[in-house]
């Protein structure tokens, strides 16, 4: 049975929230394979109490303690993860995919010569295997991945933001505190962390919301949907390619690195629903897709679905309102 | 600055159906075009933008079969001075593995600074980058949306969630991953790409780089996602299309 250690990432004096999406995980491997898991925490001794909400829902709390690990930093935290963990044997290390565990699960993998799976989002078990599932193909297939020796090796694993649900349990947590060397000699400073500059409009309290992606395919076809959203009493936002193509500015972006929205309506233009989009928009009361591809993903939650160009539709729908 | 740009040639799937192959292990390929992965254009870019600004060279490196070498074609085109390419004879899956083909090459050649996309359009793993990074013993920087030089560092902007930015200063020789948008794209006309024909691609075997090719994981079958909601279709002319549309807005009362 391994040892399944969750990596908590905080940020701010919080616990990042796809913190809560590798707990999950770690609850569903917990069903299927047994084994007692472990949260594991990097902080300053000051950040501590901010973790009470880990309490009584695993088995173990390992606080490993360092004045420079109060905030995250790649190669200190390397470091530290990479320390406590040569000590273990045949676990199971758990992060949530943040931008942070895109520089710490590789590099750490590398470090211990362990393999490594990103953005899963489920897990199946038969026989005598274990398959992971994650996306493809920018969501529009999932595929069954497997492990060589997973029974003795240990392995790293990234949870897709929101695919795992984190319960409140009664367990008495024994806590571990230690306070750890840490050589504080480094090739990058953290200099500062920044919120990005806000537009004047703000996506996330509209009612209604025109959402454009790839499928405009020029810019010179956004007047067509500046119109519609004009005429919906609507305001215009996007997925991260129509932001990247420089047609909307970077706040009006929906989706994982973007705002996340709940609409009484979300018209999906042209945009086909890789996952980090559809995080942000899917709780709308409303979701109509209109998307040449009929297996684009933005259908699989979408309430109304069009296979259509969007540059046909949308003037044939001008002309009527 | 010696700039050497990671390349991965991927097929362009956003915009087209996908359909999986009867063993399930592949997608239909035939009919899907290749080109540079959408991440590593935008790390090709901030390469040619850094060149212009601070002067150097441009190495462009990839994994593949010969179609592949189409897109060192495309960055010789946008202004990249050299081209690698490590033939790979069957598709290794193992991102680990490609990292280390990599680091085995690069270990041998000059360089300041290695660009990659954050992740790649086809697996989105977004693991080889930073492995690569790892076993050449560099520090490194995932989803860069800003870089300029300042002596020896370069000052470097990242994507953190929810609209939060982080500032970094980080020493030469480094790794960047970069993020997509950071630059408008520019474009390499087709007589540039067949001009840039005659250009010399440096080959490489991977029996010469002597690595034991283990792969630890192992793509089992591909499946089409469920839908997770009953969503009604609209059929029929583009008139009548509308008309539905107009008369659902009208009963949920946004028109």
């Amino acid at each position: 049975m391994k040892e399944i250690i969750v990596f908590i990432e905080h940020r701010f004096s919080e616990i990042l929230s796809n913190s809560y999406d590798a707990l999950g995980f770690a609850y569903e491997w917990q069903k299927l394979f047994g084994g007692e898991i472990s949260c594991l925490v990097l902080t300053s001794e000051e950040k501590k109490d901010i973790f009470s909400d880990l309490k009584n829902v695993v088995n173990k709390i390992y606080f490993l303690k360092n004045k420079f690990l109060e905030n995250y930093h790649p190669e200190l935290y390397l470091k530290a993860l990479k320390d406590f963990l040569k000590e273990k044997e045949n676990y199971l290390f758990l992060l949530g995919q943040t931008s942070n565990a895109y520089e710490l699960a590789p590099s750490l993998a590398t470090e211990l010569s362990l393999p490594i799976l990103t953005d899963i989002n489920g897990i199946e078990k038969t026989d005598n295997e274990i398959n992971f599932i994650r996306y493809f193909y920018g969501g529009k297939v999932c595929g069954k991945v497997e492990v060589a020796d997973i029974d003795k090796k240990s392995l790293i694993i990234t949870i897709q933001t929101g695919s795992f649900q984190f319960e409140k349990r009664e367990i008495n947590s024994e806590i571990i505190e230690k306070e750890i060397n840490l050589d504080n000699e480094k090739n990058i400073e953290i200099l500062e962390y920044k919120k990005e500059e806000t537009g004047e409009v703000d996506i996330s309290k509209a009612e209604i919301i025109i959402g454009i992606g790839r499928g405009l395919r020029d810019k010179k076809n956004l007047p067509i949907v500046e119109e519609l959203a004009k005429k919906l009493k609507g305001v215009l936002a996007g997925s991260r390619p129509a932001i990247d193509a420089g047609w909307l500015s970077k706040d009006r972006q929906i989706g994982s690195s973007g705002k996340t929205v709940k609409p009484k309506l979300y018209l999906a233009l042209g945009i086909s629903g890789a996952f980090q989009h559809i995080v942000g928009m899917k709780n709308s009361d409303l979701i109509i897709a209109i998307n040449k591809d009929p297996n684009a993903p933005i259908f699989s939650i979408s309430h109304y679905g069009i296979v259509e160009d969007l540059t046909k539709i949308v003037p044939t729908l001008l002309k009527k309102l | 600055m010696k700039i050497i740009v990671c390349l991965k040639s991927c097929p362009e799937t956003a915009e087209s159906e996908i359909k999986l192959t009867e063993d399930k292990k592949d997608i239909i390929r035939d009919k899907l075009v290749y080109t540079i992965n959408e991440a590593d254009n935008y790390a090709l870019e901030t390469a040619l933008v850094l060149k212009e600004k601070y002067g150097g060279e441009i190495t462009l490196i990839t994994l593949g079969d010969k179609k592949s070498e189409e897109i060192l074609r495309i960055g010789f085109a946008k202004g990249a001075d050299y081209g690698i390419r490590i033939e790979e004879e069957k598709e290794i899956k193992d991102p680990l593995l490609i990292a280390k083909i990599l680091a085995t090459l690069i270990k041998n050649l000059s360089f300041d600074l290695i660009l990659t996309g954050v992740t790649s359009s086809d697996n989105n793993y977004g693991i080889t980058n930073i492995a690569l990074a790892r076993y050449l013993n560099l520090p490194f920087t995932t989803l860069v949306k800003e870089v300029t030089k300042e002596d020896n560092f370069l000052l470097v902007v990242r994507e953190l969630e929810g609209g939060l930015i982080e500032k970094r200063r980080i020493k030469i020789p480094c790794l960047l991953t970069i993020q997509t948008g950071i630059y408008p794209l520019r474009y390499a006309s087709i007589l540039a790409i067949k001009r840039a024909t005659s250009k010399e691609i440096k080959l490489i075997k991977l029996k010469e780089l002597n690595l034991e090719r283990k792969e630890n994981i192992f793509l089992k079958e591909y499946f089409i996602p469920k839908s997770e909601r009953e969503t009604i279709f609209i059929k029929g002319s583009e008139d009548e299309i509308a008309d539905s549309l107009i008369k659902i807005l009208k009963e949920k009362g946004i028109l």
